[in-house]
């Protein structure tokens, strides 16, 4: 797959997942830190996400593959954490590190 | 805008023979003949009007790149203070609150930095750099028009050196590069014998010039398209998501949506009272209604931007026919025109319409 578009599979479903989530979360959510994260989290995969569509993602960076690696592991983490049903805090953590590794891979490839 | 020597009175597009019979021998040596004036002048008229229109549908668009920021910042401030309460009572400041989450002017400075609002920013700056190169290319039709009805010295060489860099900079800020520039020499071979004095080397080095620039802010207009289209796909989330949080204030007026499905089925709508009184007694009427409401619509593609491709288009054929010494005629822009102008007029008519049935209640 051309790394531009494995790029916005990736972003595509970060981005979906921070939207499906997102009033589940804001539901379970007590204090204004959560609801402030989960709102910093789901507008920072936006941004991402857009950032993907905008750029053209010409030439990837020599560090494509841990990368990848990286976003993928992420990935799996904040799917196990949902499965496992894991307090509100950890998902926040695994969905902000979904986020922070995509945005990584976008940067790279610029 | 008036000729000298009209077309009636020399014929069809061409100047050697005429000029023998219609103008002196002074006049000649020294300007461009009646046709190529008459071109020119049909040239810079269309390409005022063209850019003319471009700019009304930039003034609309840059409202709808604003009104997509300020949607995502009340989105934002809502979502995140939803727990600014302590049991019924609720914890929200002004200023200096111990709790910034919770404290209106700390959000909002933080807002200036928002990762969305940065990449809307970013459109709106290519809006801004659109505007002013549609602004110096207005300028340069205006100047061959003077150009074409008396000699106007450097003032058409000026002014396309300025349109030239403003579309180089749009150019550059897209991806596509710099504005093809038109060799010195070609214009004579472009315009053959047409180019026979230095006025109407002008004119037709002038011509070949702005159509350079016209075909440049196409290509760039094609590729602001595409980025229009990306931002569309999520900004229908955006959209939703205020429609959501107006609802849940309970502010989100149902009666229009629900005349707007009445008559998407073709069924004859009531009276506003009716409509109402309808919602009113009806929750799942109201529910559904709301829902629909709520619901994104989906990107439906970008009309204004593709018939202002369109125009410029229409707009070069028309350069093409002044070079190639056939007669320009600007039916085909006007009709352009005309069709820019009707969408810029219905989305700039619906955009109101749609944030008072949405902001007012």
């Amino acid at each position: 797959m051309a790394a531009s578009e494995e790029i916005r599979n990736i972003a595509r479903r970060n981005f979906e997942q921070a939207k499906l989530r997102k009033h589940a979360d804001l539901a379970a959510s007590e204090t204004p830190t959560q609801a402030k994260a989960i709102e910093d989290n789901y507008e920072k995969a936006l941004a991402t996400y857009l950032d993907t569509l905008i750029e053209g993602f010409a030439e990837a960076n020599s560090n494509w593959n841990q990368l990848v690696a990286d976003a993928a592991k992420a990935e799996e983490e904040l799917q196990r954490a949902r499965e496992s049903a894991e307090e509100l805090p950890v998902r926040l953590k695994a969905m902000a590190k979904l986020t922070s590794s995509v945005a990584d891979l976008v940067e790279a490839a610029k | 805008m008036t000729d000298l020597l009209t077309r009636s009175q020399c014929g069809a597009m061409s100047c050697r023979p005429r000029f023998r019979l219609c103008a002196p021998w002074v006049l000649l040596l020294a300007t461009a003949c009646a046709a190529d004036r008459q071109g020119a002048l049909e040239l810079a008229k269309a390409g005022i009007g063209a850019t003319s229109a471009i700019s009304q549908e930039i003034d609309v668009r840059s409202d709808r790149v604003s009104n997509k920021i300020a949607a995502q910042n009340f989105n934002y401030a809502y979502s995140s203070m939803r727990n600014c309460r302590d049991g019924d009572q609720w914890t929200i400041t002004i200023a200096d609150g111990p709790e910034p989450a919770c404290d209106v002017l700390a959000v909002a400075t933080a807002r200036s930095n928002a990762p969305v609002a940065v990449k809307l920013a970013e459109l709106a700056a290519i809006i801004r750099l659109r505007a002013r190169a549609v602004e110096k290319l207005t300028a340069a039709y205006r100047a061959l028009g003077s150009e074409a009805e008396y000699d106007a010295g450097r003032e058409l060489e000026t002014a396309i050196d300025e349109a030239t860099a403003s579309a180089t900079q749009l150019g550059t800020a897209l991806g596509i590069g710099p504005v093809t520039e038109v060799v010195a020499s070609s214009a004579k071979f472009i315009g053959g014998q047409l180019a026979e004095n230095a006025h109407q080397r002008r004119l037709v080095r002038g011509s070949a010039r702005l159509q350079a620039i016209t075909r440049h802010l196409r290509l760039a207009l094609e590729q602001e398209r595409k980025r229009h289209e990306q931002v569309d796909s999520v900004a229908g989330d955006i959209e939703a998501e205020t429609r959501r949080h107006l609802t849940t204030a309970g502010l989100l007026e149902a009666s229009p949506t629900l005349r707007e499905i009445m008559e998407a089925s073709d069924f004859p709508a009531p009276d506003e009272g009716s409509l109402i009184m309808a919602l009113e007694e009806d929750p799942r009427l109201r529910a559904a209604t709301q829902v629909t409401a709520i619901a994104d619509g989906g990107p439906n593609g970008d009309p204004a931007l593709s018939a202002a491709i369109d125009l410029l288009a229409a707009l070069e054929v028309e350069h093409e026919a002044f070079q190639a010494r056939r007669e320009v005629s600007t039916a085909a822009v006007s009709v352009s025109i005309d069709r820019l102008a009707e969408i810029v007029e219905r989305a700039s008519s619906a955009d109101p319409q749609a944030a008072a049935a949405t902001w007012e209640e």
